[in-house]
C-alpha cells in the first residue's frame, strides 16, 4: 500500500537529463519546423498548400508539441504512480475540448443567424 | 517526522499544485475560446496581418522554451543536491524567462504605437486578455524564482525548497506549453488565412 501512495506524484520519480535533452531538441523541431512550413508558405505567395491544409499542420504541431512536453517535461506517464496526474489531465482536456469547441460552434452559429438577411426574414415573419 | 511522511507530504502538496494548474488550464481554455471567437472582429481596426511579425514571435517561443529546459536542469540539481548548480540555473532561468516578458511588453508598446489598444476591437480585447494573462503567469513566476534563489542562497536545500522548486519547475512547463498554443494559434493562424 505504502508503494502505491507513495509516487502519487508525476515528477516524483528522479528525472534525467537525457529526458530533458531530448525533450528540449523534438521541441525546437517541432517550433522551427512549423514556423518553416508557415513561412515558406506565406514566400510563396500561398500556393504551397491549401489553407485547409496548413490549418490542419498547425493544430496537429500544436497538439504534439503539448503531448511532447507532457511526457518529457511534466513526466505524465501511466505508470501507477502518476495515474491520479494523468486522469486529472484527461479530464482537464476533456472540459478545455468542451468549452472551446462548443464556444465556437454555438457563436458561430448564432452569426450565421444573425445576419441582416435572416433578421429581415424574421421581422417579415413576425409581422 | 519520519521519511515516509516527509514523502506523503510532498505527494500531496505536488498533487494540489498540480490540481491548481489544471483549473489553470481551464481559466485559458475560456481565454482562448473568447480569443477564436472574436478573431475576425477588427471593428475597423488593425487585422492580425498588420500587427503581429512572426519572427519576432518565434524568438520569443525559443527563449521560453529554453527556460523550460533549464527550468528542469534546476530540478535535476536539486534531486544532486548541488545548491549552487539549483542557483545558476534558476538565476539562468528568471534572465531568460525576463527576456521573454520584455519581448512581449515591447510588443504591446508596438501595438499602442499605431494608437491601437483593448479598447479598438473586440479582437484587440482578446488578444491582449489572453496574452496579457500569460504575461501576468510568467511574472509570478518569476518573483516566484527570485523568492526562491534567495531562500535557498541564504537557508540552504531543505525539504521545503525541493517541494517548491518541484511545484515551480510544474508551472514554469505548464506557461510554456500555454504559449506554444498561443503561438500556433494566436499568431500562426491568422497569417494563413
Amino acid at each position: 500500500m505504502n508503494n502505491l501512495e507513495h509516487n502519487q506524484s508525476a515528477s516524483h520519480a528522479t528525472p534525467a537529463l537525457l529526458t530533458y535533452a531530448i525533450g528540449y531538441f523534438l521541441s525546437l523541431a517541432l517550433t522551427f519546423g512549423i514556423f518553416g512550413i508557415t513561412y515558406v508558405h506565406i514566400q510563396s505567395g500561398h500556393i504551397l498548400m491549401s489553407h485547409e491544409l496548413l490549418h490542419f499542420w498547425i493544430v496537429v504541431f500544436a497538439l504534439l508539441q503539448c503531448v511532447l512536453q507532457a511526457v518529457f517535461f511534466l513526466h505524465l506517464s501511466g505508470k501507477p504512480g502518476a495515474r491520479l496526474n494523468l486522469l486529472s489531465f484527461l479530464f482537464t482536456v476533456y472540459s478545455v475540448v468542451f468549452i472551446v469547441i462548443g464556444s465556437l460552434w454555438i457563436m458561430n452559429n448564432l452569426q450565421y443567424n444573425m445576419t441582416a438577411d435572416e433578421i429581415s426574414r424574421y421581422m417579415h415573419m413576425q409581422n | 517526522m519520519n521519511e515516509s511522511a516527509h514523502k506523503d507530504k510532498k505527494d500531496v502538496t505536488v498533487f494540489g499544485f498540480w490540481l491548481y494548474i489544471m483549473s489553470d488550464c481551464l481559466l485559458f481554455a475560456a481565454l482562448f475560446a473568447t480569443f477564436a471567437v472574436l478573431r475576425f472582429s477588427y471593428a475597423g481596426g488593425p487585422s492580425a496581418d498588420d500587427l503581429f511579425h512572426v519572427p519576432y514571435v518565434l524568438l520569443e517561443t525559443l527563449i521560453l522554451l529554453t527556460s523550460s529546459f533549464t527550468c528542469g536542469l534546476a530540478l535535476i540539481s536539486t534531486y544532486r543536491n548541488n545548491r549552487n548548480q539549483i542557483l545558476l540555473w534558476l538565476a539562468i532561468t528568471a534572465l531568460l524567462g525576463m527576456g521573454f516578458l520584455g519581448l512581449e511588453i515591447n510588443e504591446f508598446f508596438d501595438i499602442l504605437s499605431i494608437s491601437a489598444s483593448w479598447q479598438t476591437s473586440a479582437f484587440l480585447s482578446a488578444f491582449f486578455t489572453l496574452v496579457g494573462t500569460h504575461g501576468l503567469h510568467v511574472t509570478a513566476g518569476i518573483l516566484w524564482m527570485i523568492v526562491l534563489m534567495v531562500h535557498i542562497w541564504r537557508r540552504g536545500i531543505s525539504d521545503t525548497t525541493t517541494r517548491r522548486i518541484l511545484c515551480l519547475a510544474l508551472f514554469w512547463h505548464f506557461l510554456d506549453i500555454i504559449w506554444i498554443f498561443i503561438f500556433s494559434f494566436v499568431y500562426l493562424l491568422p497569417l494563413t488565412s
